[in-house]
């Protein structure tokens, strides 16, 4: 093969590797710029509640692999362009055990603890600014409570924050312990960040505006085991206690898993807004395709590599876009196989090539099973959810956690499979059969 | 089904395609990737990886292989995967090949290995951050087939930013031992012994045709050409150059004519070439359009058509995609029973296949009696001491040993053995591997 075509698909292989992008670097595009986009833009309309309010706080849930890293991104900085605002991310994947069952209480240590952290930076506080973390006021507040913490006498900061994380019986503790003081302990935990918030305005000036990032709860999910306890948790966590996680003069913004306002559709207006990051609309509702859609996309990969060299016509990367669903992460992988299957053959990739590429994402989808593919079938035929009844929630969440459902938005919102298996699931329900049913 | 009997083994042409695969993306890939690979054939498992030791080697940069030997190390290998020993590693492939009996995927009672795959993928998924900061290179995950979904389910945010899956077939085994016996392409005559020794084509007067036939806009000939052309690669070992002339193939078949009868014939043929070279995603299209061509003409009730179903439930059984394979072969073997009888020896091949599908769903008991069938309908129409029987006899013993009826497994074995040593010769391959079986079946 010709060095020159090794080179090019080398580079563009490369540059299809995914990465949470800054809106400046030359491959970011911003994804609803278009008009007829533009509705869906959950980014805009979260700046829009934390531009226009004193206070708030948001839910914000996204596909892993449709952006949401990149797009919280875009949130900083446009927050940030004005001069005034910090906007504090705090990951908490490092923090919360994301396999057991979450409790308001060891959330709220959780959240101030990283927040506290998060101020140590030097562009926010500083560690000098901060005269008393959080974990040593927890210290303190359990002092004065005269609530008895398991097996930390000392209490050393770092030990709590470990144990809260890593020792879930110490959690189930911490969080029998504290059930009688939740009303002191949040009260605690607002002192805390309202004094936080006054030594940022004596930093920065008294305009400035604190943004707090809570990113990664959505990734607290159970095993087999005990999916459906811990999905209950955190319901009840962002609809139980909702009251307790706004904090004084601050804009707090959580990222929460997709299938939370499905089981708990009043969830939503316990907040100022809600947000998900949808699936980039390559088709409308009615199956049409979606020009703006497949446009936008169309300008994406370009700047990530000649897709015409590839692919020669606009209609052939139009097919990739819409069996991705409009998915960038698989439309990317799409590309990557293609380009790999391209390695001993000529460009552009003939129709059997594009074929096969389709053909190996399709596989990793499959096996599905019998059962799901009804369900599955059920969501392509009416574009909602269907979900039957509450206990099997963990199951939906499954598809989506798996992508075998995307989701999309155009002022409503409508469900779909994965174009790659919309087939597959049609003819998997057809020829089913109520022998094949597992025993329940 | 059947252990491996050689070292070294060669990865054989699915093997070399997923080293393909996994190569390309080495070389074409800078910092963190994270990889699948399934599969139940450890050698080629422990291929793959010495292959990527070499390449790395090759580049000076280097790879961590974790092989845990007991679930509870299985368990805790997140902590080796993110050591120190880990932080120039360009490769961490953790391998974990155990499996805890017929039916690893089943989601009650997970046995031991099973619940350590799937702690550990969780972990991993918990973690993946620090494995994205941590790890330079890639991260390849090993595991049986039956680990897939389990992977997918356990481990949604890591699966959600994979870069490869590998799914290689095993090469192909050395012949008897399988339950799966493929049958032939419709209107292919059956094969008359267990393993024809097969003349490999001369590749150049084959590839010479092919050109003629392009020249003269025939793509049926063309297709057969190019077909015979690549088995005599494959023959020659030639893999690399064997796939490009089985895709030139691929292309030359768009252009067919449906409605020609020795179209759905050349479709088969080619989808049987691609699934042998483990091309599997690749072969599947081309399997249902021969099916679709032969319900129509010559008709569902037809044998050629039972054949198409045959070929196709084999592909997804390799596939893994068993609960679809099932209604394909019971169609299958009803047609063949209605349309040849029930003692014909396509229906007993048809049994053993059923047989070999119920055996990985774990359907022991549900699968011996079609083998027991299977084998009544061999001794009947072969002879007892014919290599057929006795390949019918090696998969009911094996079955009888997965059932723990060890003395009934003993007696066909060394029944079946008897006749291989006989007929074929101590060193025959069916040979050794049924003595193979046998001795470890005798193993204390």
């Amino acid at each position: 093969m010709a060095f020159d075509q090794e080179q090019y698909l080398k580079e563009f292989y490369g540059a299809l590797h995914h990465e949470p992008l800054e809106p400046d670097d030359p491959k970011y595009i911003h994804l609803y710029e278009d008009a007829e986009l533009t509705a869906a833009d959950p980014v805009q309309a979260l700046a829009t509640t934390i531009e226009w309010r004193g206070e708030s706080k948001q839910l914000f849930s996204g596909f892993r692999g449709t952006g949401k890293s990149t797009e919280l991104r875009r949130l900083r900085k446009q927050l940030q362009a004005d001069g005034n605002t910090r906007v504090v991310l705090c990951d908490m994947a490092d923090y919360l055990n994301l396999t057991t069952p979450v409790d308001i209480s060891d959330f709220l240590i959780s959240a101030a603890g990283a927040f506290s952290d998060a101020l140590e930076d030097e562009s926010l506080l500083g560690k000098d600014m901060m005269k008393e973390g959080y974990w040593t006021r927890i210290r303190n507040f359990v002092t004065r409570t005269n609530v008895e913490l398991p097996d930390v006498p000392e209490l050393p900061g770092a030990g709590l924050k470990a144990s809260l994380k890593a020792d879930p019986s110490f959690r189930q503790k911490v969080q029998d312990r504290m059930k009688d003081h939740l009303g002191a302990l949040s009260n605690n935990v607002n002192e805390f960040m309202e004094e936080c918030f006054k030594a940022l305005r004596k930093r920065h000036g008294n305009d400035v505006r604190v943004v707090v990032l809570f990113d990664s709860i959505e990734r607290i999910r159970g095993t087999s085991l005990n999916a459906e306890e811990v999905a209950a948790s955190v319901e009840n966590l962002f609809e139980g206690h909702s009251d307790k996680l706004g904090f004084p003069y601050m804009h707090a913004v959580y990222t929460v898993p997709l299938w939370l306002k499905i089981k708990a559709p009043g969830v939503a207006s316990l907040y100022d807004t809600s947000q998900q990051i949808p699936c980039v609309k390559v088709r409308n509702r009615d199956g049409s395709p979606c020009k703006a859609g497949l446009n936008t996309l169309a300008d994406l990969i370009q700047r990530r590599g000649d897709w015409k060299r590839l692919l020669g016509e606009r209609n052939n990367l139009d097919e990739l876009c819409l069996a991705s669903g409009g998915y960038l992460r698989d439309l990317f992988w799409l590309l990557q196989t293609l380009l790999r299957l391209s390695r001993d053959r000529q460009l552009p990739a003939n129709v059997a090539t594009r074929e096969l590429a389709m053909h190996e994402i399709r596989n990793s989808y499959l096996p599905v099973a019998h059962q799901d593919a009804l369900w599955l079938n059920r969501i392509r035929q009416s574009g909602s959810t269907e979900l039957p009844e509450g206990r099997r929630l963990h199951e939906l969440a499954r598809f989506f956690d798996t992508h075998l459902v995307l989701t999309y938005r155009n002022g409503d919102e409508w469900w779909s499979v994965h174009p790659l298996l919309a087939e597959q699931i049609e003819q998997q329900a057809k020829s089913y059969r109520p022998d094949d049913a597992p025993a329940e | 089904m059947i252990d491996s009997l050689s070292d070294g083994t060669t990865l054989g042409p699915a093997g070399e395609q997923a080293w393909q695969t996994l190569r390309v993306h080495t070389e074409w890939t800078d910092g963190f990737w994270i990889a699948w690979l399934f599969t139940g054939h450890a050698p080629m498992a422990r291929e793959l990886e010495a292959r990527m030791e070499a390449l790395l080697h090759e580049r000076a940069q280097r790879q961590v292989v974790l092989r845990p030997v007991t679930p509870e190390e299985a368990r805790n290998l997140l902590e080796p995967i993110l050591s120190e020993n880990t932080r120039d590693a360009h490769c961490v492939w953790v391998e974990i090949l155990h499996s805890d009996g017929l039916d690893p995927g089943r989601e009650t009672n997970p046995g031991p290995w099973t619940e350590a795959w799937d702690w550990l993928m969780m972990r991993a998924n918990e973690r993946r951050t620090a494995l994205e900061r941590h790890l330079p290179g890639g991260l390849v995950f090993v595991g049986p087939p039956a680990f897939k979904d389990r992977a997918r389910r356990a481990a949604p945010d890591l699966w959600s930013i994979r870069a490869l899956v590998l799914e290689p077939a095993p090469p192909p085994m050395q012949p008897g031992p399988g339950m799966l016996d493929t049958l032939p392409a419709p209107s292919s005559p059956a094969p008359s012994s267990l393993q024809p020794e097969e003349l490999a084509p001369d590749v150049e007067l084959a590839l010479d045709q092919a050109a003629q036939m392009r020249a003269r806009g025939l793509p049926r000939d063309e297709t057969r050409a190019l077909i015979r052309a690549a088995r005599g690669l494959l023959a020659r070992r030639e893999i690399a150059e064997a796939l490009r002339r089985t895709h030139e193939a691929v292309d030359a078949v768009k252009e067919l004519d449906p409605e020609h009868p020795d179209t759905a014939q050349v479709l088969n043929d080619l989808a049987t070439l691609l699934q042998d070279q483990g091309a599997l995603a690749e072969a599947h299209p081309l399997y249902k359009r021969a099916l679709a061509i032969c319900e129509k003409q010559p008709g569902p009730e037809h044998p050629d058509t039972a054949t198409c179903l045959n070929n196709l439930a084999s592909l997804l059984q390799d596939q893994g995609v068993l609960a679809e394979a099932r209604p394909l072969y019971e169609r299958a073997l009803a047609i063949y029973e209605k349309q040849l009888g029930p003692e014909h020896p396509h229906t007993a091949t048809s049994l053993n296949n059923l047989a070999g599908l119920l055996r990985d769903q774990g359907a022991l008991a549900e699968a011996r009696p079609l083998l027991e069938r299977a084998l009544a309908i061999r001794e009947k129409q072969l002879g007892p001491e014919h290599p057929g029987t006795a390949k019918s006899l090696n998969n009911l013993a094996t079955l009888l040993e997965d059932q723990g009826a060890l003395a009934e497994a003993r007696s066909l074995f060394e029944r079946a053995l008897a006749i291989y040593e006989t007929r074929l010769g101590p060193d025959h391959p069916n040979t050794q591997i049924v003595r193979h079986n046998l001795q470890r079946l005798l193993k204390p």
